[in-house]
């Protein structure tokens, strides 16, 4: 008996492969060929990927609003008890600073798994990418509710500032060139591989754990480290389910890890760059940490991340 | 104090920023984003009505759910679905086939808007548009399970787009052109506009209304349910519109708006019109399909085009001829071609013919005599002498077969172009095929192919390319059922 999720999300591309109905003539269909079909990244049937999540609308929607219910709280324990009242005047800066131009990346972020979700070639692998752009969203709305919360207690806070920091200020400078490349990174697989497995691994780390994680509880802001606390919860699963696609696909065919470490190497100069560049700003913060370090964290974890991800690949 | 949604939402809806190290024609390339392809200036005003966030759209949604199965639990006994109307279930089949992988393919053309649209609400909006989409088809896909109990052909629910059943080359022919290998900006017009703001309601509201009276209850909920997201997403095809009409590509819109509208009354006359008016049973009868087009589907097209100050359609006229006959006609066709379909179809009793003469004035005078051969046929011959034996002449646009507009006045007509002759069934068609020539040209009806040698010519096996292999997978008269000779050989015992 199958399970509601296999029964509701196997084989639903009626056109991979190439059986577009009006398949000719059409640039769109075209540019699916090319970097669908045509992708380096290959598999003999995407169809025996699974969730390891097994990720239906319902579940999705129950457990993303659990989730936002305790965020929900987090904002209201902020409203109800003073909260940016009591923040330091320098650490609101600081977010106002580095923080709210944020949105404009996880945006960036939301478009990048929107492309993957189009040019997968199963349907398991639409889903689960359609549900990242909207956790993704989902960031980029709750980095905007702080900013105007946070807004509403201090004047004179220009909300159209966050986008010249975020195309003018040098520290996001290499982040802003990484995610801009990225959204012309056409193979569908390279696509995965960049945003997945080389960007998200590093700027989920950095913006959810240390930057909005540690260093704002060491600041006095222990709830945006909550907030993001949650937000890291959907970074986690995006993580997972691309560890169990990217290493089912290396087990099926052995020469795709040879094609996913090109990718990771061409990619990880800049993203390693951008996280570098990025954690300097911890040593802005009001009470500062270590940027070195924090990089070397975030990393070092996202390499390990690709390890291990081999590893499993080999082990079967 | 919490702060209002508009308060926020702003912040996170517009989000675009001045791209430095690529291009805008490389974020942006045309044939995916659309054409006209304007500057970013032209977009920064786009704006959705309905507005949501998030954080309401997961909690939303999951209310609507919850309620959704727990109709489907309460309601899924099987004495209850046992009972069901033998006509109303090939309806559900029919729908199921022929819409449920649609849902699912219009997924990745959310996703292409929420990629490629211009601007940062739009692409918001066409996320949440893709999940709706996912949602539509997961929810349809469990109610076509549960009904595999009862029927086996439940299973086309999920086969369906993956045959190369005629009525699936029409679907698949029409939604690769209305979204699935369109870009952005036709994906809006074309889809969110047109068909989900013009006809959706009709196969959604009006076949959930009927499903009420047919006693098909957790699928009336469904229904329903599945609407109330699709105004949602649909309004996203207002601003591109607008955007598209205020920066001189007004010419193409209305283009699309035509083109789109004929494709989709083709599509809804031959999926809802006839299966409202022949597999529907009377007690469940809400209105007529004229009547429903008239007041759901022509009033509020009319209403958007005056909003637009776009044009009516210039074959309006022949549409407005063709409410009146066309589903009819195609439904002659589609009782006579029943073993190439994957559900039932009846021959209409006295009381569902004087139903329909008293909502179609020239029904007993058109299509009376029509079916009264096909009464009689039965009898001298049984089934041997009411069905075909090879396929009609197939429209090389639509895919539908050349019975339009109806017995005694055909509107069939040809091209000629690079020494190969296309087949129409009508001027609109022609005319759609001839402004993208391109884009259809080298696409092979089911005759074209069969002609090529690239699909047998033998009904027999023909129906195996089809996908419908089983002698019990074909349809069938709805009341006389299966007939001996087709098991072959004869069974024994």
């Amino acid at each position: 008996m199958p399970t509601e999720y296999e029964l509701v999300s196997s084989d639903l591309h009626y056109n991979y492969p190439y059986n577009f109905e009006l398949g000719s003539g059409n640039p769109v269909v075209e540019w699916v060929h090319r970097h669908r079909e045509g992708s380096r990244l290959q598999a003999g049937d995407w169809g025996a990927f699974a969730d390891p999540r097994a990720t239906t609308y319902r579940s999705y929607t129950e457990l993303q609003d659990d989730k936002e219910t305790v965020v929900d709280g987090l904002l209201r324990e902020i409203d109800e008890t003073g909260y940016d009242e009591r923040l330091p005047d320098d650490w609101v800066r600081f977010l106002h600073r580095w923080y709210a131009p944020l949105r404009y990346p996880a945006h960036g972020l939301a478009m990048l798994a929107a492309y993957v979700g189009q040019m997968a070639p199963d349907s398991r692998i639409t889903n689960c990418a359609s549900f990242q752009a909207a956790d993704a969203m989902r960031g980029v709305q709750r980095i905007a509710y702080r900013t105007a919360q946070l807004g509403a207690h201090r004047s004179g806070v220009d909300t159209e500032e966050h986008r010249a920091f975020w195309e003018d200020s040098d520290a996001l400078q290499p982040l802003r060139e990484l995610v801009e490349r990225a959204l012309v990174a056409y193979d569908w697989g390279e696509a995965l591989v960049a945003l997945n497995v080389v960007v998200k691994p590093r700027l989920d780390r950095l913006v959810n754990r240390e930057l909005f994680g540690d260093l704002a509880h060491l600041n006095g802001d222990p709830v945006l480290r909550d907030i993001h606390f949650s937000l890291d919860e959907d970074a986690m699963w995006h993580r997972d389910w691309t560890e169990t696609l990217l290493s089912f696909a290396v087990r099926d065919t052995p020469h795709n890890a040879g094609v996913v470490g090109e990718w990771v190497d061409a990619w990880t100069p800049l993203a390693t760059e951008a996280v570098n560049k990025l954690a300097g700003v911890a040593d802005l913060a009001p009470i500062a940490l270590e940027p070195g370090a924090m990089s070397q964290r975030v990393n070092d974890a996202a390499e390990a991340d690709v390890s291990r991800m081999l590893a499993r690949a080999e082990q079967g | 104090m919490a702060i209002l949604r508009d308060e926020w939402l702003d912040l996170a809806r517009k989000v675009d920023w001045e791209f430095r190290y690529v291009d805008d024609r490389d974020v942006f390339p045309e044939e995916l984003s659309g054409s006209p392809w304007l500057p970013r200036s032209a977009w920064k005003d786009w704006n959705e009505s309905y507005r949501t966030s998030y954080r309401e759209y997961v909690a939303n949604q999951r209310a609507k759910d919850e309620s959704v199965r727990s109709v489907r639990d309460a309601l899924d006994k099987v004495r209850l679905v046992e009972g069901l109307d033998r006509g109303w279930l090939q309806l559900v089949k029919f729908h199921n086939g022929a819409f449920v992988l649609a849902e699912y393919a219009a997924v990745p053309s959310e996703l292409r808007m929420a990629r490629f649209g211009r601007d940062a609400a739009w692409r918001t909006m066409a996320t949440l548009g893709a999940l709706d989409e996912i949602r539509h088809t997961q929810v349809q896909l469990l109610v076509g399970h549960d009904l595999l109990r009862l029927d086996e052909n439940f299973d086309w629910t999920h086969r369906a787009y993956h045959t190369n059943e005629w009525v699936m080359i029409a679907a698949r022919h029409l939604f690769d052109d209305m979204f699935v290998a369109a870009s952005a900006i036709d994906t809006a017009i074309q889809l969110n506009f047109v068909f989900e703001t013009g006809f959706t309601n009709l196969q959604f509201m009006a076949l959930a209304a009927m499903a009420d009276k047919a006693d098909h209850h957790a699928f009336e909920k469904a229904l329903a349910s599945i609407q109330t997201d699709e105004s949602r997403h649909a309004q996203i095809g207002h601003p591109v519109l607008r955007t598209l009409i205020e920066n001189g590509g007004k010419d193409r819109a209305q283009f699309l708006v035509d083109k789109m509208w004929w494709r989709c009354w083709r599509a809804f006359l031959a999926t809802t019109g006839t299966a409202m008016e022949y597999l529907t049973p009377l007690r469940a009868r809400d209105r007529s399909f004229k009547e429903f087009m008239q007041e759901w589907v022509v009033d509020q097209f009319v209403k958007n085009l005056e909003e637009f100050e776009l044009d009516r359609p210039w074959f309006w006229d022949l549409f407005l001829e063709e409410i009146e006959f066309a589903h009819h006609s195609l439904q002659l066709g589609m009782y006579l071609y029943r073993t190439t379909l994957w559900f039932d179809e009846p021959v209409p009793d006295a009381a569902e013919r004087q139903w329909l003469q008293s909502n179609y004035p020239h029904w007993e005078e058109v299509y009376g005599p029509m079916w009264d051969r096909f009464d009689r046929a039965w009898e001298a011959e049984g089934e041997a002498g009411t069905i075909a034996y090879a396929l009609p002449a197939l429209c090389n646009l639509c895919q539908l077969p050349t019975v339009f507009l109806r017995p005694g006045r055909n509107t069939a007509c040809t091209l000629e172009r690079d020494g190969r002759k296309y087949l129409f069934c009508s001027e609109p068609c022609r005319w759609i095929f001839e402004r993208e020539p391109e884009r259809f040209a080298d696409h092979r009806s089911v005759v074209d192919r069969i002609v090529a040698g690239q699909a047998p010519g033998k009904l027999i096996d023909l129906h195996e390319w089809m996908g419908l292999g089983a002698s019990d997978h074909k349809g069938k008269d709805l009341r006389r059922g299966l007939e001996p000779w087709r098991f072959v050989p004869v069974p024994k015992g």
